[in-house]
């Protein structure tokens, strides 16, 4: 792999909690291109790893590099973040929230932010507080995909979601995604709806990388899908 | 630049609403006693009760500077807010000046209701001072206390906003950490204020007389000076303190459900 | 085009062989221009990457053609069609007859089975 393919570089990243071993010493690097799918039940470290890549949570031990430098404020800018909580402003509305935010990253792109508002449905004006949840999802990912950030980072996007948001979301991702300059990590314990999304898996247990792999060669490999595969990894 | 402004604009709407209810009991509460004035109250009873809301102030104040970041993180907005890549000064400082700007529209909101509402009593209620005390000295006092008020409130806010960052750097036990870090932040910086003082012996001391015109009021001590070596000390260890949180926050704060 | 994906199966031949069977029913014809990548990922809801290995792989099959520019064409070869309908045939008749020879059927209770099957097929629709 090429030096700038890689986009993202873990090395020995460890996280101990109280009576927990979130990470237990994770190796990975991320091609660029590809969304990747961040796999593995409920406490298997997806969200802490992803914590780590964007300084909400800092490693006990090991490395990070994000488009080829070590983690600091500078990577922060080449990241866009969507967490699984609510991390919106409830007093702001649709588009104060998207002025706000278009504020802080050089790689915001009105035009793309303005089509986006559109295709997910959302009213400017109307205040994030009467947002549903699906509505708030939809808003959380714009935010996400009106920018080129080169590493795009999805928390369960679509975890406790309705079924229209989700099928926007599904599309949103499929037609902002620039393989081009972006690469995507989308973690999920759902894997049945998501899987055809990915280029790539990262099956996390126990705070450990128990298997790595093209999507479509595990589904040759294995005969299975990788929902099927998930299932009997983690049995 | 604009980052931070933004930051310092995002502060200030998110107070919209606390500054405007506090501004609007405030007023109600001068038209009330105005009222009893005209009906069963003396002026002497109003004039104590009328210092309730701006003696309440600070209080507020410093419940704010603590509240304005609870609610960042109750809310989950610190998702937002610690992985927006700007320095974690941008941060304590946009509140630290949010605070400033809440506190002086709160002030000027009670003191412009007190002159309004009571414009036609100001003679009776202040004339006894005013006869001997000329307006321009008042004014100019009073924005030298009000000088002095902001650097105090600075003092508290960064003690606060450090205790606040300390307590999220712990898994449990954040209420009794912040005290700790309270504590131990207050003895740091009077220490630091006596153990530096030898150094900034060289600085003249300011004579309150001078300051304050009294010689305009007809009173004169030389003996009120003021001392300012131990001050800087404790100056230098606050902004100390500051950079720290501001570090902290941006390398060591970490979020968790 | 909507395709009902069996997730066991890499998606990229699924979407393959959709296409073959558009262009050997006539559906798609010769000349005909494909979907952008974009609107076929969007549309079937998969990675884009994975529509486009598809098409790379139907342009390495001669099926289609890409002209800068303008976007993915059926080749403009009424071959294309006929090679296309026989090799999805020739697919259909040898699973066919593994599946057949598979419950232990003999040539000959094949070739009998399937003209006994044409028959009730042709008393049905007559009826």
């Amino acid at each position: 792999m090429i030096d700038s393919e890689r986009v993202v570089v873990i090395e020995g990243l460890r996280k101990r909690y109280p009576g927990v071993n979130a990470l237990a010493g994770i190796d990975l690097t991320l091609s660029r291109g590809e969304i990747w799918g961040l796999l593995g039940p409920n406490g298997s470290g997806k969200s802490t790893l992803l914590k780590c890549l964007v300084g909400l949570v800092r490693p006990d031990a090991g490395r990070i590099e994000i488009c080829q430098e070590p983690f600091s404020r500078r990577a922060k800018a080449n990241i866009a973040f969507v967490p699984e909580v609510d991390n919106l402003y409830r007093w702001m509305t649709v588009q104060e929230t998207m002025d706000f935010i278009a504020a802080f990253y050089d790689d915001w792109q009105p035009q793309r932010a303005k089509e986006l508002l559109d295709f997910m449905r959302l009213d400017p004006k109307s205040k994030v507080s009467t947002l549903s949840k699906g509505m708030k999802a939809r808003l959380k990912l714009t935010l996400a995909l009106a920018r080129k950030a080169p590493l795009v980072l999805l928390d369960e996007p679509l975890s406790g979601i309705d079924p229209s948001s989700r099928d926007r979301i599904v599309e949103g991702i499929v037609r902002q995604f620039k393989s081009e300059e972006q690469t995507m990590v989308l973690s999920t314990h759902a894997v049945g709806e998501t899987e055809r999304l990915f280029d790539s898996v990262i099956f996390l247990e126990e705070g450990r990388v128990r298997l790595v792999g093209s999507a479509e060669d595990l589904r040759m490999e294995y005969g299975k899908s990788i929902n099927d595969l998930f299932k009997e990894v983690y049995a | 630049m604009g980052k931070f402004l933004r930051l310092l604009r995002k502060d200030l709407e998110a107070s919209k609403w606390p500054v405007t209810m506090l501004s609007g009991v405030s007023l109600i509460w001068y038209l009330f006693l105005r009222l009893k004035l005209e009906s069963t109250w003396s002026l002497s009873q109003v004039m104590f009760l009328l210092w309730f809301p701006l003696m309440f102030l600070p209080f507020w104040l410093i419940w704010e500077s603590f509240q304005t970041l609870r609610t960042e993180w109750r809310e989950d907005t610190a998702y937002t807010l610690i992985v927006l890549p700007v320095p974690g000064w941008y941060i304590t400082l946009s509140k630290l000046l949010a605070m400033f700007v809440e506190y002086s529209l709160l002030l000027a909101v009670n003191i412009g209701g007190i002159l309004v509402i009571f414009r036609t009593q100001l003679p009776e209620m202040f004339g006894s001072l005013l006869q001997e005390l000329p307006v321009s000295w008042l004014i100019r006092s009073m924005f030298i206390l009000y000088l002095a008020s902001l650097g105090i409130f600075t003092y508290a806010i960064v003690f606060i906003q450090l205790a606040f960052v300390v307590s999220k750097m712990v898994g449990r036990l954040q209420g009794l950490v912040a005290l700790w870090v309270l504590a131990l932040a207050s003895w740091f910086v009077n220490r630091m204020g006596i153990l530096l003082e030898p150094l900034f012996r060289w600085v003249p001391p300011v004579s309150l007389d001078r300051l304050f015109h009294m010689e305009r009021v007809g009173v004169t001590y030389d003996s009120f000076l003021w001392n300012l070596s131990p001050q800087i000390g404790i100056w230098l260890a606050v902004l100390a303190l500051f950079i720290l949180t501001a570090w902290l926050l941006e390398e060591y704060v970490e979020i968790n459900e | 085009m909507e395709i009902n994906f069996d997730q066991s199966i890499p998606i990229y031949l699924q979407i393959i062989d959709e296409i073959k069977r558009l262009v050997a029913t006539g559906t798609l014809q010769p000349g005909d221009k494909l979907p952008s990548q974009r609107d076929l990922a969007a549309e079937l809801k998969v990675n884009a990457n994975t529509v486009q290995r598809a098409y790379r792989e139907m342009e390495l099959l001669g099926l289609v053609e890409t002209l800068r520019g303008q976007g993915t064409f059926v080749c403009d070869d009424h071959q294309i069609v006929e090679s296309t309908r026989k090799e999805m045939l020739t697919n259909l008749v040898n699973d066919f007859l593994q599946s057949m020879r598979s419950l232990g059927c003999s040539e000959q209770e094949i070739l009998k089975r399937v003209g006994d099957g044409l028959f009730e097929d042709r008393e049905v629709k007559d009826r």
